[in-house]
């Protein structure tokens, strides 16, 4: 007999439901088999711990409670012919015990291998929606610029702290609002969103641009002092000249006389 | 108490109607009330649904007799020194003198209103609204906006920029700005806020406890920013002055 066979048949030699000829060949095989000897130390472990655990009978009460509850039932059922079920005693053994076992360690092994798997797709569904959500914010925050309200277009120049990596359709509409916005607060959000963008060229370009044309001096002072935290050397061109501009407020030629040095 | 008030205010809409005159304009299919003026101006509220404004009777002068009052792009066609045209869903308003009592507008709370003033020295006042307040003062004069909710922008030059918030709206961002004036802003206890201040060369006041996001040592050396949020954060409130002093407050 084959040690495979074997092994299906040591729940039932432990139990001692084989005949005389299967238990010597059982028997036989543990000898010199260690694999299944230990499986049958296993089995008679597991059956000791069995035998251990107490069993626990309700106690009088509920029984009593039961029966009575089963009286009632039986009154309140209409009186009939009840089908008589033929239950064929069938003996629970360990093999079926075992059986159990491993229907269940299937059934709970295949929920968390399909919710491993799932969690995979959806963790693909997840990147999928992000991609998405950013289009959708994108549009959003391209639409929100364009709004009549000052403080709408604010949100929206104020929404590109939601991207990492904005595209340059973004950066564009950013550097447009601090241009042409007719509303100077609009321009000063507009300054202060692209000032974690000067890394790129066309911004540091835009922001010297903005400092020429910028008349409010909240404004020119923003722009001032991005550019001057970047050491941009291009700036120190447009603040002399600027110097040199009857209508620049007093106080943003000392700034501009104090940041100077900071450059160069 | 309310309906006491309503009776005080009705008399003295009665009584200073003598001397005054009022002109009103429907608001059908109106998203936004644009003021414009070279002078100082008052917007209210009331319960009506329509603009009303409260100014002296236009009396023209003997020498102007048969001849119109004009100016800032615009005729008198309100009997009251005020140029009204509807242009698409924008109702605009021109106050066209430049001296005399200061003109009263009425609108409903809840009207969207954009205030552009360019005269010099023109005071303007805004008092209730729990809508969207827009305001742009060019040359002089200052800023007092009181029981409101927001959304608000305003600029000023050198005027001094005082807004009393009711309660906070927490849909768009507010947005203030002055180049030498200082803004004065009290806000609810509870509102919840990302602030945002800036004075170059201005001191900055709180006695709200800013839950303060680290510095940036680097920014810190050319602009004065503080960064915080209150009770744990919401809308963006950016109050930004070149040389002025920034005042938030709390109620």
């Amino acid at each position: 007999m084959k040690h495979r066979q074997i092994k299906d048949l040591l729940p039932h030699y432990i139990e001692d439901q084989l005949d005389d000829r299967e238990r010597e060949k059982v028997a036989a095989h543990l000898e010199h088999c260690p694999e299944c000897q230990k499986e049958q130390e296993e089995y008679k472990m597991l059956l000791k711990a069995f035998n251990y655990e107490k069993q626990i009978s309700p106690a009088d009460r509920i029984r009593q409670r039961f029966y009575e509850q089963i009286e009632k039932e039986k009154q309140m059922q209409p009186k009939g012919v009840s089908l008589e079920k033929s239950y064929s005693k069938k003996s629970y053994g360990l093999g079926q015990l075992i059986r159990l076992a491993a229907c269940i360690v299937l059934v709970i092994g295949g929920f968390y291998a399909g919710r491993y798997y799932q969690s995979g797709q959806s963790n693909l569904k997840i990147v999928e929606l992000q991609k998405k959500n950013e289009g959708i914010k994108q549009t959003a925050m391209l639409s929100l610029m364009e709004n009549k309200s000052a403080s709408k277009r604010i949100q929206g120049v104020s929404y590109v702290e939601e991207f990492n990596h904005p595209e340059a359709k973004i950066l564009k509409a950013l550097i447009d609002r601090m241009l042409i916005d007719e509303n100077p607060n609009v321009r000063l959000a507009a300054v202060n969103a692209l000032t974690g963008f000067t890394s790129s060229e066309t911004v540091r370009g835009a922001l010297v641009e903005a400092l020429e044309i910028e008349k409010e001096p909240v404004v020119q002072l923003a722009v001032m002092h991005t550019l001057v935290q970047i050491k941009d050397k291009d700036a120190v061109e447009v603040m002399k000249k600027l110097l040199d501009k009857e209508d620049t407020p007093d106080f943003v030629k000392e700034q501009i006389k104090s940041l100077i040095p900071t450059i160069v | 108490m309310k309906s006491f008030k309503l009776f005080i205010a009705s008399f003295f809409i009665c009584v200073s109607t003598l001397a005054q005159s009022n002109y009103t304009h429907s608001l059908e299919g109106i998203e936004w009330v644009k003021i414009e003026t070279k002078s100082d101006v008052i917007v209210e509220t009331y319960n009506q649904n329509s603009l009303t404004i409260k100014a002296d009777r236009s009396e023209t002068p003997e020498k102007a007799k048969g001849l119109k009052l004009v100016g800032l792009g615009g005729v008198d066609n309100t009997e009251v020194g005020f140029y009204v045209i509807k242009e698409g869903n924008n109702l605009i308003v021109k106050n066209l003198r430049k001296e005399g009592e200061v003109p009263v507008i009425l609108l409903p709370a809840s009207t969207n209103i954009s205030v552009n003033a360019s005269g010099i020295d023109s005071d303007v006042s805004i008092d209730g609204f729990s809508s969207e307040i827009e305001c742009t003062i060019k040359v002089t004069g200052g800023l007092k906006i009181k029981d409101v909710t927001g959304p608000i922008t305003a600029n000023t030059n050198t005027g001094e920029i005082d807004v009393i918030f009711s309660k906070v709206n927490q849909s768009s961002p507010i947005s203030i700005t002055t180049t030498t004036g200082d803004i004065d802003v009290s806000l609810p206890n509870t509102t919840s806020a990302d602030l945002v201040l800036r004075s170059t060369t201005g001191e900055i006041y709180t006695d709200f406890d800013l839950n303060l996001e680290s510095e940036d040592g680097l920014k810190m050396v050319s602009a004065r920013t503080v960064k915080g949020t209150l009770n744990n954060g919401g809308v963006q409130i950016q109050l930004n002055s070149a040389t002025g002093t920034i005042y938030l407050r709390k109620q």
